[in-house]
């Protein structure tokens, strides 16, 4: 190998590897910005997903709170003052976010005793997704007394 | 040549980032995203139908006498399901109010419903599924009777 020289290796400006691309582009950070756009594309949806349910879990409440409401109302002695105490404690309990905004309506009657409650369902993500005008009833049998 | 060939595939390739993004948000993520927002669905009938058969055998265990017990509970199990959205035609309710109808007897309720397996709210469903839920309930051993 004597008198073989090497060449140096030629660094610094100008010998990017773009260059020895045969199209003279460059796809270097391509899949970085792949990947960021994949990522931010599946974040946004379950941000998407993280609304929705929040949103069908509230409605969720809102059943059940109008479900105890109106079993409550329904009982022996229970008014509709009853029903909708217990109907708006069990939303402050359960979904504390929407208690301000939910009305609780109670009608006790000869035979059955209902409660509706109406609330508008905001997403926990306020710009991914409409506002969601709920309104839920429940009945329950009266309880006669003879 | 081999430089030639390599450049004409680099640039039938351009943007095919892009398009494998699209694509696979369109085909898989938000499809993925509407499944998983169908299933609490699920759940939501199910309480449906544990209110329904619940007031049935509530009313019929308050009743004054279990003819009248039977005919409110059918009547209440079928208002339960109607105000919730379930049509009366694709229900099925059972009430067993007549044969243990005395202190201490246990009556029940049976209803069961077809729902959509999959459903997509705005989109569609598919497929169906029977839904049965029942509820028993022990009629007071010491009330006054009439």
């Amino acid at each position: 190998m004597k008198g073989v020289r090497r060449l140096p290796v030629p660094v610094g400006p100008g010998t990017d590897w773009a260059d020895r691309r045969p199209d003279g582009g460059s796809e270097s950070g391509a899949a970085a910005v792949e990947v960021l756009m994949a990522m931010g594309m599946a974040l946004l949806l379950t941000l998407f997903l993280v609304n929705a349910l929040l949103m069908l879990y509230a409605r969720s409440v809102l059943q059940h709170a109008a479900d105890i409401g109106a079993r409550n109302g329904a009982r022996s002695g229970g008014t509709e003052a009853t029903c909708e105490v217990a109907a708006t404690e069990a939303i402050g309990s359960l979904a504390a976010l929407y208690a301000d905004s939910a009305a609780v309506d109670c009608a006790r009657e000869t035979l059955i005793t209902s409660a509706t409650v109406t609330a508008r369902l905001q997403p926990v993500f306020s710009d991914l997704g409409p506002n969601w005008d709920v309104t839920v009833r429940a009945t329950s049998s009266t309880e006669l007394v003879p | 040549m081999i430089l030639g060939s390599e450049a004409s595939q680099t640039g039938a390739e351009r943007g095919s980032g892009a398009v494998e993004l699209v694509l696979s948000t369109a085909f898989i993520l938000i499809p993925t995203a509407l499944l998983l927002l169908s299933l609490p669905l699920m759940v939501v009938y199910r309480s449906m139908g544990d209110a329904a058969a619940r007031e049935a055998v509530r009313a019929c265990a308050t009743a004054l006498d279990p003819s009248t017990g039977q005919k409110r509970a059918e009547r209440l199990a079928y208002r339960i399901l109607g105000e919730r959205g379930l049509s009366p035609e694709a229900t099925t309710v059972t009430v067993d109010c007549q044969a243990a109808w005395q202190p201490g007897g246990v009556v029940s309720a049976s209803v069961s419903f077809r729902v959509p397996l999959i459903n997509v709210v705005g989109v569609g469903s598919l497929g169906s599924v029977t839904i049965h839920r029942s509820f028993r309930e022990r009629i007071e051993p010491y009330r006054s009777w009439p």
